[in-house]
């Protein structure tokens, strides 16, 4: 009240003096106001301007920080290792599996990561991992070995025993962004609080406490610099470093700098401090590998210290830290010493910051770099599986579109066996070796081998040549080539169909043959590989000796539209035109193709999917999508009983009996060998009751090389296996079967075999036929 | 209308018998869920308990995840394969469902242990046949299912 009263008399004696001093050329108050207002509509324009600019670089910094925010590639993954009591597997094997997952060994099993190999046993720590079904909690665990099995497997603290153990699945590759920034987002709740210290000590120490710009910081680094003689700290707070690094290019304007600092404080007005140091911490730029960049820390501590973020400790974190600066300069496998300097600078900061004693500090300071080697396990930098990978992609592009499989982060769980692509590639290369030193005439030879599971057909491994690490034409899916008496199965097992008329002792005719084609009059006349013919022979030695008129006989005599339809059934989906030269292999089908049709057999008549993912999750981890085990019946348990042992007896009295001799008698195998015509392809199909493979060996340019299927193909084959040595156990009699006693040999017939009447079996295949 | 009425009364007329059919030849077996003990390994035994618990709870997805995990290590038993079959007739995944019983038969052979599996798998593919409105294929199963029966009561 008071100060109203004061102003009154004041405000009063101004106009009245005013109209005193000019009392006609009365100028209202009002005139000198109006001038007054012309600069506030100019500063409101401007104000608007600016308002929206502000506003669109608002639109700007919201939508990246909450949209998405990287192109994440897809990471794929091998099985992981399942562990039981019983199952074969050497403690050696299993502690290379776990370094191949970047397990070290250690005298103290505190952190996961850890292991020790002691004697019969081997003692874990395992990681947590999150699967497409369950996630695994990290466990303490002893595994007992007896020989090459394992006895027992316990869990240590709380101790119980455990029926089995999943093992993280080892990372086989990755689908890069166009870009080829590889980043692995942390949430923030999972990075170590040392490292946000760190990070905070060494960059922005008054982070929690500006709003995005600091004018005492940048005074302080201009200080500092000049003090150092040398650019040491940089000026931009932390969220000014997002913002250049998120929305901005890299050139040095005023705008750009004007732009930098707006965005600074909007991003501090809509978003916390963790939200920006989370994005922070995900963001910047740690390293080059070759083309791929390196974002994020959680990138970084696979790169440099081939672990996860969360089992690093401080000394490894305030290296990543010191990389912040400046990735190629702190190189630290380039240039250790410079880098080794900077690490400790850190631990000074820190020390002067209060986040860490002097006592740690000097500590700290003696740890030495702890770089794992450039391509190291676990480091995330080299993926020697290319082959595997092909068919992965493939099969995902039924599914997801190219750039989703760049850029969504997708999580791939396949069905790669590392250990049985390590015994392949072994078998492989040295087989391939082997096979040139003994003939002369074969000369570059190349090979292409597909392992499936008989029952599941998932795709185990896949070898690709002589360099299966390097990325180069896939052979196993591309190398379409004749599969020559691959093919025969089909015209045996359409007759073993046919119950009523055919057995396994049925006889065959194999006298010479010749076709004419009605339209060109052309002549056909097919030779056996010996050029002799046999006369009539039982169906089950016209295919384990593989005759090429026996064959042709009882194909025509079948019919060739009903050989075809049996090689569709069989899982051939390529289009092909039947001529009577396809029933000795003039029909071209890559290895993965030929995997498919044999795995029918191989699994007893159903149809399986040859597949090799499991399981497709998003980047954070939640279900996409499961790619069950399917099966379809497509043939009858009994005539593939059948086939079955005439395909037994290709190895131990047929073509391949040679090969045959040097395996196991206790195993139980089938296959068939293929060669096409002047030996230009090689070809060899086993299986029995736990894998089912497909091997092929040939040249690149299809020029004949000297080998047959017996001689080449078999020959990498019976390496495989003997290396491996898979369950193989005898495939159970189905319903419908009796063995006869045959020439002092027990030979399998279908019942009612050879009768008139309709077989008692029963055809379920017809009847009960779900596509 | 009175179409799709009768065949809803057909079907559950269908599953009634079945059910009581069941129910009387499986005393010690309970019938309420497609699962029977095993005895082969611990850890196949885990996965079965695992698999059980998920579809108790309907996550038929996880149950199945489960039982392909135990078919990887056990792959040629068939109880793992029928119990597979049991989780894709819960989702209705019908011809998924009758062809895996079919290869849990197949794997059963003619042992006699797996006498009333086999009767399960029938009943399976009876009832997915149904829900693909196969009555044909229905019939023919429910016959094999009732045959195989008969000679577990002599």
């Amino acid at each position: 009240m008071t100060q109203i009263r004061k102003r009154r008399p004041l405000h009063s004696r101004r106009t009245h003096s005013s109209r005193r001093d000019n009392p006609k050329r009365y100028t209202p108050p009002r005139r000198t106001g109006f001038r007054f207002k012309w600069r506030w509509v100019a500063f409101i324009i401007i104000l608007m301007f600016l308002g929206s600019y502000i506003s669109s670089l608002d639109v700007k910094v919201r939508k990246q920080f909450e949209g998405k925010r990287w192109a994440l590639p897809a990471r794929v993954y091998a099985r992981p290792l399942e562990l039981y009591t019983g199952m074969r597997i050497s403690s050696k094997t299993l502690t290379q599996e776990l370094s191949a997952i970047g397990y070290r060994k250690s005298s103290t099993l505190y952190e996961p990561g850890q292991y020790q190999h002691k004697n019969n046993e081997v003692l874990i720590t395992t990681r947590s991992f999150n699967f497409w079904d369950a996630t695994d909690p990290s466990r303490q665990v002893r595994i007992g070995f007896a020989g090459n099995q394992v006895k027992s497997i316990s869990q240590l603290n709380p101790g119980r025993k455990l029926a089995l153990l999943r093992l993280e699945p080892r990372l086989i590759g990755k689908i890069f962004p166009t870009h080829h920034e590889d980043r692995i987002v942390v949430r923030l709740a999972d990075m170590p609080p040392l490292l946000i210290e760190g990070l905070i000590a060494m960059e922005d120490r008054g982070f929690y406490n500006h709003w995005g710009i600091s004018i005492r910081g940048t005074i302080r680094a201009f200080i500092a610099n000049m003090k150092a003689g040398e650019n040491v700290q940089g000026g931009s707070t932390i969220t000014q470093q997002l913002v250049k690094n998120f929305y901005l290019t890299p050139e040095r304007t005023f705008k750009r700098k004007f732009n930098e600092a707006i965005m600074a404080f909007l991003l501090e007005w809509h978003y916390t401090k963790e939200q920006i140091i989370e994005a922070y911490l995900n963001e910047v730029f740690l390293g080059q590998d070759g083309n791929r960049a390196i974002h994020g820390m959680g990138m970084a501590a696979r790169f440099y210290f081939a672990r996860p973020l969360k089992e690093l400790k401080l000394p490894e974190l305030a290296l990543l830290v010191s990389v912040i600066r400046g990735a190629s300069v702190y190189n630290p496998r380039k240039y250790p010493e410079r880098t080794l300097e900077r690490r400790n600078l850190v631990f000074k900061l820190m020390n002067e910051q209060g986040k860490i004693t002097q006592a740690t500090a000097e500590k700290a300071k003696k740890t030495p770099l702890g770089i794992t080697k450039k391509g190291s396990k676990g480091s995330e930098s080299e993926f020697p599986y290319p082959a595997f990978i092909g068919l992965v992609r493939r099969q995902l592009h039924q599914d997801y579109r190219e750039e989703d499989l760049r850029s969504e982060g997708l999580q791939i769980f396949t069905t790669l066996n590392p250990y049985l692509q390590k015994t392949g590639e072994h078998a492989m290369i040295n087989g391939l070796k082997k096979l040139q030193k003994q003939k002369r005439k074969a000369r570059n030879l190349e090979g292409a081998m597909v392992v499936t599971n008989s029952e599941s057909g998932e795709v185990l491994a896949l070898i690709n040549g002589k360099k299966p690490h390097y990325a180069g034409f896939n052979r196993p899916l591309n190398a379409v080539r004749q599969i020559g008496s691959l093919v025969k199965v089909a015209v045996y097992l359409a007759a073993l169909e046919k119950n009523s008329r055919y057995s396994l002792t049925s006889l065959i005719d194999d006298s010479p043959y010749r076709w004419t084609d009605h339209v060109t009059g052309e002549v056909w006349k097919p030779q056996n590989y010996d050029y002799r013919s046999h006369g009539r022979v039982p169906l089950w030695r016209a295919l384990a000796n593989s005759y090429n008129l026996a064959t042709v006989r009882l194909g025509m005599k079948l019919g060739l539209s009903h050989i075809k339809e049996t090689l569709k059934r069989l899982g051939i989906e390529r289009e092909f035109k039947m001529f009577p030269s396809v029933l000795l292999g003039s029909i071209s089908l890559a290895p993965i193709e030929v995997a498919q049709m044999y795995q029918t057999i191989a699994s007893g008549g159903f149809r399986v999917p040859v597949r090799a993912i499991r399981a497709v999750l998003d980047h954070e981890g939640k279900p996409l999508k499961h790619y069950g085990i399917s099966v379809e019946q497509r043939f009858d348990a009994a005539p593939v009983f059948l086939l079955n042992y005439a395909l037994q007896k290709v190895i131990r009295k047929g073509t391949g009996r040679k090969i045959g001799k040097t395996l196991p008698s206790s195993m139980v195998l089938a296959g068939k060998t293929g060669t096409s015509n002047d030996l230009r392809d090689s070809w060899f199909a086993g299986f029995g009751s736990e894998l089912s493979t497909v091997t092929w060996v040939g040249r690149d340019d299809n020029k004949p090389m000297g080998l047959s299927g017996g001689s080449g193909a078999m020959f990498i084959w019976s390496r495989f296996i003997k290396a491996v040595r898979p369950e193989s156990i005898t495939p159970m009699t189905p319903s419908g079967v009796q063995w006869r006693s045959v020439k002092g040999s027990r030979v399998p017939y279908i019942a009612g075999q050879h009768q008139t009447s309709q077989a008692l079996a029963g055809n379920n295949a017809n009847l009960f036929s779900f596509e | 209308m009175n179409k799709i009425n009768t065949h809803h009364w057909q079907k559950y007329l269908l599953n009634c018998l079945f059910i009581t059919l069941l129910t009387i030849l499986s005393v010690e077996n309970s019938i309420a869920t497609p699962y029977i003990k095993t005895d082969s390994s611990s850890a196949v035994k885990s996965l079965l308990g695992d698999a059980k618990t998920y579809y108790e709870a309907k996550q038929f997805e996880q149950a199945a995840a489960s039982l392909e995990r135990a078919i990887r290590i056990d792959p040629r038993n068939p109880i793992l394969w029928h119990n597979l079959a049991g989780v894709r007739l819960a989702q209705e995944d019908w011809k998924r469902a009758a062809n895996l019983a079919q290869k849990s038969n197949a794997l059963a052979g003619t042992r006699e242990k797996y006498k009333r599996l086999r009767i399960r798998n029938w009943v399976v593919i009876t009832l997915a046949c149904e829900g693909m409105n196969n009555f044909n294929c229905a019939r023919e199963a429910r016959n094999r299912a009732q045959a195989l029966a008969r000679t577990l009561k002599r």
